[in-house]
């Protein structure tokens, strides 16, 4: 899934100072992009997948939201030797901030439901 | 000089009735054969052996065939098969069951010349085949070019695309080679090798005929399969003589 980060305030798709994206219960951290967008992998097994969001990580005011992506997944057949492509259609509420109070993360905006490649942004996140 | 044209035009006469005399005799040898051509009706069945005995020896592979044939002409056969299946497989990854039954229906041509008392077949053929089908997919797996979360090996077992689509078909024709062989009296024993043409197929919905009955593997992207049958064969002694 690829998601645009967007300041709410001003409008402009970029990602804030000290971004970084971590897959919950894992301590991997998401490779950066310099572009606006960026690629989040999606469980094939569940339907859920959670990433906390970290802002101005490593100085005082660092903060971290969790967020839960709320999705379908399809499968589709291409052959015997491939097996099968997993697809995803996001839910009508995309995203769940699983932690309260502060939040930096301000709401989310799909730009395209079905999840079927990479090649164009199908979240907004604002901020 | 008389006497000569004389000699000549009796050579010549003599010559002319040699000639129709070999006339007559031809017309003696074309007319045997014709009554023979109409003798030979022989009814013959069997059963293919290979999926008795691979039915036998594995609990994945459940597949009968029995096959049968009709003399028509000294050379010239009227041969059906007719199956049935229930086989699980997994092929790379997918694993599905593939239940049905098929029917084959053509004419075999014997190329064989046999020495008299022997009844064996170097065969020619051709055959109309059908199926009726369905496909269960078992499970799968999923292609995960940057895997993240998650072994890409992972099996989906249940949910998702698994399960059953019924009322499948697929129709092609086959081009048969083989022989059989006389082993005693009125027994058989041959083998034939079929290079399938898938005509048209009736796919499951989010999946594919990857085999189908009767025709077997079939492959992406193109309609040519192959088969064959090791068969055992009764011929029912009867002929009808004019």
């Amino acid at each position: 899934m690829v998601i645009l980060m967007v300041d709410s305030k001003t409008g402009e798709r970029q990602a804030p100072s000290g971004f970084s994206i971590r897959a919950l219960g894992t301590e991997k951290l998401l490779p950066q992009s310099s572009g606006d967008s960026l690629a989040l992998p999606l469980q094939i097994t569940e339907s859920v997948t959670q990433f906390e969001f970290i802002f101005n990580q490593g100085s005082e005011n660092q903060n971290i939201d969790t967020l839960q992506f709320n999705y379908q997944r399809v499968d589709q057949f291409i052959n015997r030797g491939c097996g099968y492509r997993a697809s995803f259609v996001l839910d009508p509420s995309p995203i769940l901030i699983l932690n309260s109070g502060n939040n930096w993360i301000k709401g989310a905006l799909i730009l395209k439901d079905t999840i079927s490649d990479e090649a164009s942004a199908h979240l907004g996140i604002l901020y | 000089m008389h006497i000569w044209v004389f000699c000549i035009s009796l050579l010549s006469c003599v010559q002319f009735v040699n000639g129709q005399e070999q006339e007559l005799i031809e017309i003696e040898v074309s007319d045997s054969l014709d009554t023979k051509e109409k003798t030979p009706l022989s009814l013959r069945f069997g059963a293919d052996l290979y999926r008795l005995i691979r039915s036998q020896t594995s609990d994945e592979y459940n597949s009968y065939e029995i096959v049968g044939d009709l003399r028509i002409r000294e050379n010239l056969y009227i041969a059906m098969e007719l199956g049935t299946i229930d086989f699980t497989q997994q092929s790379e990854r997918v694993n599905f069951t593939t239940t049905g039954s098929y029917y084959k229906l053509g004419f075999d041509f014997n190329m064989y010349d046999n020495w008299e008392g022997m009844d064996n077949h170097v065969v020619l053929g051709m055959r109309f085949a059908s199926s009726a089908h369905r496909q269960k997919l078992n499970s799968y797996q999923l292609l995960d070019r940057n895997p993240f979360w998650q072994d890409p090996e992972t099996i989906i077992a249940s949910g998702f695309a698994t399960g059953e689509s019924d009322n499948l078909s697929a129709m092609w024709l086959e081009f048969v080679v083989g022989f059989k062989v006389q082993l005693v009296k009125n027994v058989y024993a041959g083998l034939s090798l079929r290079l399938n043409r898938l005509l048209n197929d009736t796919p499951p919905k989010n999946f594919d005929n990857i085999y189908i009955p009767g025709f077997n593997s079939k492959t992406e992207d193109n309609k040519f399969g192959a088969g064959f049958n090791y068969t055992l064969s009764y011929r029912i002694p009867f002929r009808f003589k004019k």
